[in-house]
């Protein structure tokens, strides 16, 4: 792709908001992709850690048998908190930051195509992370049995009968739905109406597409998802019998509901690393994209697949046998598409000029990490073994290193990669190795005894457990430990890199390639007041 | 396609963009509401 810049007579000036506010007004207030996009990454990382210091309290009750630091009833809370965090507060806002920050600028568009919306998207999310943890704080004040003690799933009819946290956790889930449905709707126009002349569809960078497919089914999904919680709350508070059995209601079909909901909600977390990766891994391996077509389709294929094998979260529940060999083999399927995307990203590096900087290493191991992933959730998609599997911590250790190698650690990987861009400073490179390295080392040793711990039998979402699980829950929650404290690495590597540092190139990296290159490191407030044409 | 935006040209892809927005909004909200008059068979 190459890249020609051109001015743009009287635009330079004139776009609204050039005499932006300062201070708390301004953050308020800002309609600017890139100061929305800063918002949603600080608030991303700040409930990163709201949630990981949630699961650490998990994981020290789990250090030995019995009941040493809290109720039962706070472990359920602790947990099912815990992911809802994870997923709604932290992850999915990470990479809708990387979208607010990264697609005008790779797509040459002068901002996202709905500044007010994207405002509203982001400012959506900090009431709903009240809502989601409020209800601890009032159970100390006697109001209420705290938070959600159902896990994230709100499985019915224990959701049904459950207390204040439920109905605070549904209230949340459907502000943050709609902060998602906003989001989705801004990055699709965005991405159809504002790229710069000459960049087709298959000009696209891939992130772009990653973040394309995922607006897509968080369009066709957050929905039945607030249907099936709205049905709940109707159930719970207003004589309506959808998922109560007794009143001629279906618990299964909460399941049905929630997963279609659920699983493509695994794409949507990933998808937007995946359009990552390939960059990143051309960047360090200083070659071309391997297979981009192939990849834009494999995204597509997965896209489509996940929509269609949501059973496969509960074959347990007795369903019958066509439906059975159904999810199976669909489930199965998507490993083909996911199988192209690997061959691609090794097919980048292949012979490549490669060098490890920080981004690249955290690029390869979630390579690895996210293949283990890949290969556990095939064990999971075969009905025969999922007898065995199911509800054990096979299953945690599984999703894990899917959400966490694959997400976490994805989003690790665009932090490192487009950081000095963003703040016009280097990070502080040694650090972010000690970062890569200690995450990577404790992440194995807190899940790889998970994956044992399952397949002997032990369940999940329990606080205590018979004493032969001991010695791989103790291993398990010291790594948790270490895991979690080196994130304050990251942490401090980032604020250190706000800060100050040696100053970035506009380049930044010397294989990199793409428009948002072209641009100073920082950016302008105004993003391309020179229109790029792309040939 | 090499020409460049100009004013005119971003404020009618913005229009269009505000239009696309609110079908996708319809269509959402259409997917919401269907699902309540789902019965079981």
């Amino acid at each position: 792709m190459s890249v020609a810049t051109t001015t743009v007579p009287g635009h330079a000036g004139e776009h609204h908001g050039e005499h932006h506010p300062a201070g708390i007004l301004r953050w308020l207030t800002t309609t600017n992709h890139k100061d929305i996009g800063t918002m949603y990454l600080t608030f991303a990382l700040t409930m990163f850690f709201v949630g990981g210091a949630m699961i650490l309290a998990v994981r020290a009750e789990l250090w030995q048998p019995g009941l040493q630091l809290m109720k039962p009833e706070f472990f359920n809370q602790l947990i099912g908190i815990h992911a809802l965090v994870m997923i709604f507060a932290a992850l999915m806002p990470a990479a809708t930051g990387f979208a607010n920050w990264q697609i005008p600028l790779m797509i040459g568009a002068p901002d996202m195509a709905l500044p007010r919306v994207n405002n509203w998207g982001f400012w959506l999310l900090p009431p709903a992370a009240i809502l989601l943890t409020l209800p601890f704080t009032l159970a100390l004040f006697g109001i209420g049995d705290g938070a959600l003690a159902t896990g994230w799933t709100f499985y019915a009819p224990l959701s049904v009968q459950g207390g204040l946290g439920v109905d605070f956790a549904i209230f949340a889930v459907h502000i943050l739905g709609v902060s998602s449905i906003l989001g989705s709707i801004n990055i699709i126009v965005t991405i159809f109406n504002m790229r710069a002349p000459g960049m087709t569809m298959m000009k696209l960078p891939l992130f772009a597409w990653g973040w394309l497919i995922t607006a897509f089914l968080l369009i066709a999904t957050i929905p039945v998802l607030a249907g099936a919680v709205t049905m709940l709350l109707t159930d719970r508070h207003f004589g309506t019998h959808f998922f109560d059995a007794a009143g001629g209601g279906d618990p299964i079909l909460f399941q049905h509901l929630f997963w279609f909901f659920g699983h493509p909600e695994v794409y949507i977390l990933l998808l937007p690393v995946w359009g990552l990766m390939p960059h990143v891994l051309a960047t360090f391996s200083r070659k071309p994209i391997y297979g981009y077509k192939a990849q834009v389709y494999g995204f597509i294929g997965i896209g489509v697949l996940s929509v269609i094998v949501w059973a496969h979260h509960f074959f347990t529940v007795g369903m019958p046998v066509p439906a059975l060999i159904y999810f199976m083999f669909s489930t199965m399927a998507i490993s083909l598409p996911l199988a192209v995307l690997f061959f691609c990203w090794i097919a980048t590096m292949w012979k490549g000029a490669m060098s490890f900087e920080t981004p690249m290493l955290f690029a390869t191991g979630f390579i690895v990490l996210f293949g283990i992933a890949g290969l556990t959730g095939l064990v999971l998609a075969d009905v025969a073994a999922d007898a065995q599997y199911h509800h054990s911590y096979f299953v945690v250790a599984h999703f894990h290193y899917a959400l966490f190698a694959g997400g976490i650690m994805g989003v690790m990987t665009g932090v490192y990669y487009w950081l000095p861009k963003w703040t016009g400073h280097m990070y502080d490179e040694k650090l972010g190795k000690w970062h890569f390295w200690l995450t990577v080392v404790s992440f194995n040793l807190t899940f790889i005894p998970q994956f044992f711990l399952g397949l002997a039998g032990m369940p999940r979402r329990i606080p205590d457990y018979a004493l032969q699980f001991t010695e791989f829950n103790m291993i398990s929650t010291v790594a948790a430990f270490i895991l979690g404290l080196s994130q304050l690495l990251f942490a401090y590597n980032i604020w250190k890199c706000v800060k100050g540092g040696p100053k970035a190139s506009d380049k930044v990296w010397e294989g990199a390639e793409g428009l948002e290159w072209q641009l100073p490191s920082p950016p302008p407030y105004h993003s391309w007041e020179t229109q790029p044409v792309v040939k | 396609m090499n020409a460049n935006f100009t004013e005119a040209e971003l404020a009618q892809r913005r229009t269009a963009s505000r239009r696309m927005a609110w079908l996708i909004g319809a269509v959402v909200l259409a997917i919401y509401i269907i699902g309540f008059f789902f019965k079981r068979g």
